[in-house]
């Protein structure tokens, strides 16, 4: 009896044991679920998976004549799961050396053996994100994908390629920070900058997981939330012009060891900046776009401003081009402070010649005669003339503009003078040029452009037109005496040596002295500041230009001398790439006129063809494949040419391609030295032809 | 023994348990889905793909009801007869799995016969139970036998150390299940008691500074010893007892940081010292928990799992098949789940206790046990009751090897059970 109850009480015992079991697990299950279930649940979402932000390709910045001058290119690091789903021990194994010849084919940076041992032993250590090339193309990737293994993508091969974008500037330097840069811990600069909403697109989202050994890895092969591409940007910048313009101005920085220098070129009718170099200098030799000078650098422009004073003075009618001025003293004294001209002209002279000879005495003197008695006059002339206002431009930035007011604290009693002559006044020196720009394009001031159009996948987003500021800056009369002044100064005045017979510039020095910092004007070790300021063809102005050289220490430090030979150089080129802007080269070099450009035989319809195009007056005798073309007195005479078969053709005069044409049709063979046309042929014309013979072109 | 109804005439399910059947498809069927579900993918959707572990696990399962129908066909008398003969041949493929097995995950448990990998570990659990039954139901055998004893260990441990040279721990574990068997058929409570209290020295060994423990232990004994002063013999045991406590606390820190492997040390580290170690050794039974705890009462629905899907549980159509039952069936589900395992072990124990044959009873015990333990550690190890040891979930968990030798051990109870009239011995 002992025995069987004994036996019964270890049934039960097992009975019970196994009960006990199931709901301790039971309750551990609903402990889980139910009363931690909200930390599981939390640690789920931060602990295994997170939506990782996947940048969208940032858009392009293209320059006005469709170069990139700021692109995003898409960069791969090539990653593998060693232990992917779907990547078994045989697959691997067996097309493991496979892969490795292909990847150390690619790359060519590892053998194929070392590619091969590198990745055993990855999948040995249960990589899971293994990388095996950083910074891989977008083709390289295509072919990538193409690999055994690999080809089976990231479950099937453990093919993970995580994408980062990388942005480059090919023309690296020129308009550097126009274009600008976007950087995580700076604040945005240029273009860059100011229309990153517009390039930077939206971001995507993509689901990563963790894995052991703590790094994240791609859940799906695409992006759950795929990025929008950024737009694109279509500046107004013209990259040859800026080319020429970066390199001119950087070649005179040099030559005179300037501390920095400025050249924007803005074009007259839409206020477009075609051109906008800042140079900076690093060490002696060496500059780079650093700071933008062109439109945050305000600062007192000199001589610059007396166009501005002029005009104002003949908007108002206080005096005229012809108003005598005696400016014999070479000095004038405001209120116990002496103005002086840089060099003493012992006579009583004109207005226009002290514009010309940018005499400080004669615009002092008059602004101030004019103007002593009601000076808010003077100031609100320049107001209603667009100055002293902000530009409102499309790059952030703008360094602040002023023109004092008689009523401000600190104005003097030597304030009207010295505003006369460019200074008592701020300017940066894309405010300088807007103002002259507006002279040039007859009084309508338009606003600095930097961006035409923005655009996503070729189709425009957003245009932007053209912006008046100011419909009429002065009167037609004033403008155009304005205009006469700015001419004069290069044919009779400081900028002479600007003075060409084939195009016109008109414009105005300036030599300022610079305000250094709290020290002032430093007296014995003086700063100056060169510029240019003016715009081309003077007698219908395409382009207005400002060029800037700050702190030259060698070869003076003359506007004249030092700014207004970059003024024309880039001028000059760009006056010489703009057929358009070039008077009829006929009425330029009539001696060329009379002159035919007579052809030895050529094919017909190109003769025709380019002949008609160019206007030439021609009388055709004859049309054939073949023609010739002889001046006889007022006009060419055209007659077809033929060749007569079986014997060597006559090539003399021929391109290379009508040449190799005709010999090798006629059954010889052609072997050719130098390029040009032909000069000499050997066999000679007339001879008979052996078939595959050889035929020497001489070319030159 | 109906002499009117000759053998021949009688279907194979004649007298079968049909409830354990029953029981049996459900959770086979019930594994099979939530295969699917782990390793579900997109571009597989067929449960059918025979290259994806659901469309393999059907052919288990087919191959398992073959089996079924061989064992269901053979002579019941055949297993007992030929008990020792499998032993035998299961010890045999042990040592031989040593000499040329394959290692899958660290263990040399496979021989791999082309694309076919057998684990012989499984059926040795099989094998072991019926040597065990044979042994115990023999005539004179009695458990208070010194002799008994020492066979009826001598019979687990050999499996046990063969299993240990392939490093296989988890395996080896199983086999501890059949002391419960012994337990039944009379080993003293004694073994038991020692079991639990040695087990439990050996966490609070881990949890608590072995000095505080030793010092704890001695004032209890002491005070117990103090209180017993009278019970001269109790004293002498007690005292016998805390000598040997004591011992074992300290031999414990020297054993665990000493002999235990780095990684089977640290498994037993995350489950006493809460969140250590999240992204580290920690990870699977966190992700195990996540699972199951981001199911809550009703689960995600089928297939709508994410921890499982995308691979945060590792081996989650194996060991850890239990979380997506727990992320997609939720509370509700798992529990029935764990009520149809309570419900087969319930029955077979009903089963092997209406046996006269001893050997029936036994061999049901065995059954049970192993079941039993098999659940306990491997859905104990996903909730974080247990150590992470790498076993299967009976019958639910992805695996030929693992079907195949539940199917048997189970089905040869059906048949041994469904001529308990006839095997009156």
């Amino acid at each position: 009896m002992r025995i069987r109850t004994d036996i019964i009480l270890r049934v039960y015992l097992a009975y019970a044991i196994l009960l006990v079991f199931a709901l301790a697990i039971v309750f551990q299950i609903w402990k889980i679920q139910q009363v931690e279930g909200e930390k599981w649940r939390a640690m789920a979402d931060s602990l295994s998976t997170a939506y990782v932000t996947v940048d969208a390709v940032r858009g392009n910045i293209y320059s006005e004549d469709g170069q990139l001058m700021a692109t995003s290119i898409p960069r791969y690091d090539i990653r593998m799961d060693t232990r992917a789903d779907g990547l078994d021990k045989e697959l691997f194994y067996s097309q493991l050396d496979s892969l490795a010849w292909h990847l150390s084919n690619l790359f060519r940076d590892r053998s194929a053996a070392r590619y091969a041992s590198v990745l055993r032993n990855a999948r040995e250590n249960g990589e899971r994100y293994f990388l095996v090339k950083r910074n891989v193309s977008f083709n390289q990737l295509k072919k990538i994908k193409e690999f055994p293994i690999f080809r089976r993508g990231q479950y099937g091969g453990g093919l993970i390629a995580v994408r980062h974008n990388e942005r480059i500037y090919p023309f690296r330097e020129l308009a550097r920070r126009t274009i600008g840069y976007k950087l995580p811990t700076v604040q945005p600069v240029g273009l860059e900058g100011v229309y990153d909403e517009y390039i930077n697109g939206e971001s995507g989202k993509r689901l990563m997981r963790r894995i052991a050994g703590g790094v994240w890895i791609p859940v799906n092969e695409e992006e759950e939330i795929r990025p929008v591409d950024g737009c694109d940007i279509i500046s107004t910048i013209n990259i040859n012009i800026q080319d020429v313009a970066h390199s001119a101005l950087e070649k005179q920085l040099i030559e005179t060891n300037s501390k920095w220098g400025t050249a924007i070129l803005m074009e007259v009718k839409t206020g477009a900046i075609r051109a906008v170099v800042n140079l900076t200098r690093v060490r002696e030799g060496v500059y780079k776009e650093d700071f933008n000078y062109a439109i945050s650098y305000s600062s007192e422009p000199g001589s610059t401003f007396k166009l501005a004073s002029f005009m104002a003075g003949l908007e108002d009618g206080k005096f005229d081009l012809e108003t005598p001025v005696d400016v014999s003293k070479g000095y004038a004294v405001f209120h116990g402070l002496t103005v002086r001209d840089s060099h003493t002209i012992p006579e009583t002279i004109t207005m226009q010649r002290a514009f010309e000879e940018s005499s400080n005495v004669a615009i002092a003197k008059a602004i101030h005669q004019a103007y002593k008695s009601d000076p808010e006059d003077f100031t609100d002339r320049l107001r209603k003339m667009g100055l002293g206002q902000k530009l409102d431009l499309q790059i952030p930035g703008e360094g602040r503009t002023r023109i004092k007011d008689p009523k401000d604290k600190d104005w003097y009693g030597t304030t009207l003078p010295w505003m006369a002559h460019g200074y008592e006044v701020l300017l940066t020196p894309l405010q300088l040029l807007t103002f002259y720009n507006a002279v040039a394009n007859d009084g309508r001031m338009m606003k600095p452009q930097f961006v035409t159009q923005i655009q996503r996948n070729g189709q425009p987003v957003k245009k932007i037109e053209p912006e008046v500021i100011r419909e009429r800056i002065a009167s037609r009369e004033t403008i155009s005496k304005a205009r006469h002044l700015l001419e004069s100064v290069v044919t009779d005045g400081t900028a002479k040596r600007l003075f060409s017979t084939v195009y016109t510039i008109a414009g105005k020095t300036g030599t300022a002295v610079i305000a250094d910092g709290s020290k002032g004007y430093r007296q014995g070790n003086k700063q100056y500041q060169a510029s240019f300021c003016g715009y081309f063809p003077a007698e219908n102005p395409q382009y207005s230009m400002l060029v800037i050289v700050s702190s030259p220490t060698r070869g003076g430090y003359y506007g004249g001398a030092i700014a207004a030979p970059v003024f024309k150089e880039i001028a000059d080129k760009v006056y010489s790439t703009r057929p358009d802007m070039q008077p009829d080269i006929r009425e330029q070099y009539p001696q060329l006129a009379a002159m035919f450009p007579q052809t030895e035989s050529v094919s017909g319809n190109e003769l025709l063809t380019v002949y008609r195009k160019l206007n030439i007056p021609l009388t055709v005798e004859e049309e054939g494949v073949w023609m010739i073309a002889r001046p006889t007195g007022s006009a060419l005479r055209v007659e077809a040419k033929n060749f007569q078969a079986g014997v060597v053709p006559d090539l003399k005069g021929m391109g290379l391609a009508d040449a190799l044409f005709l010999a090798e049709n006629a059954g010889l063979k052609p072997v050719v030295t130098g390029n040009g046309k032909v000069v000499v042929q050997s066999p000679k014309p007339g001879e008979k032809i052996k078939r595959g013979s050889p035929i020497v072109l001489k070319m030159n | 023994m109906h002499p009117g109804s000759p053998q021949k005439t009688r279907s194979v399910f004649h007298n079968v348990d049909w409830l354990t059947i029953f029981l049996y498809l459900c959770l086979v069927l019930i594994g099979w889905i939530n295969i699917y579900a782990a390793v579900y993918d997109a571009d597989h959707q067929s449960i059918l793909d025979l290259s994806r572990n659901y469309g393999k696990q059907l052919l288990w399962i087919l191959s398992s009801f073959v089996i079924i129908a061989v064992i269901l066909l053979l002579d019941s008398k055949f297993f007992s007869t030929f008990a020792f003969g499998f032993y035998g041949l299961t010890i045999l493929l042990l040592i031989l799995v040593l000499l040329i097995g394959t290692s899958v995950g660290g263990n040399q448990a496979w021989i791999a016969i082309g694309d076919f990998r057998l684990q012989p570990s499984e059926f040795a659990k099989v094998a072991t139970a019926l040597a065990l039954a044979r042994f115990l139901s023999g005539n004179n055998i009695r458990m208070q036998d010194m002799n008994t004893r020492f066979l009826s260990f001598l019979i687990i441990g050999i499996p046990v150390g063969l299993i240990l040279l392939q490093k296989d721990a988890g395996s080896a574990l199983i086999f501890s299940a059949f002391i419960l068997v012994l337990y039944r058929e009379g080993l003293s409570s004694f073994v038991l008691i020692i079991g639990v209290v040695l087990t439990t020295l050996f966490i609070l060994a881990l949890v608590i500074e072995p000095v505080y423990l030793a010092l704890f232990l001695l004032a209890g004994g002491g005070l117990l010893i103090y209180r017993l002063r009278k019970r001269r013999k109790l004293i002498t045991m007690l005292s016998l007892g805390l000598v040997i406590s004591l011992a074992f606390i300290f031999a414990t820190n020297y054993l665990f940081y000493e002999v235990l492997q780095p990684h089977q040390r640290s498994r037993i580290e995350v489950l006493l010292k809460d969140d250590i170690d999240l992204r580290g050794v920690g990870y699977n039974l966190n992700q195990s928990k996540i699972a199951i705890g981001s199911g809550r009462l009703l689960g995600k629905g089928f297939l709508k799992g994410t921890q499982t899907k995308y691979n945060f549980v590792p081996e989650q159509s194996t060991d850890f098949i239990f979380c997506t039952i727990g992320e997609e069936w939720g509370f509700l589900g798992s529990t029935l789940v764990i009520g149809l395992y309570v419900a087969l072990l319930l029955r077979i124990v009903h089963v092997a206790e209406r046996q006269r044959a001893a050997f029936t009873r036994i061999y049901g015990y065995g059954v049970a046990s192993i079941i039993f333990v098999h659940l306990i550690i491997n859905v104990g190890m996903t909730i974080g009751l247990v150590p992470v040891i790498g076993i299967p979930l009976p019958l639910l968990s992805y695996g030929g090897s693992s079907l195949w030798g539940f199917t048997i051990l189970l089905f040869i109870l059906v048949k041994l059970d469904a001529n308990r009239m006839g095997a009156i011995r």
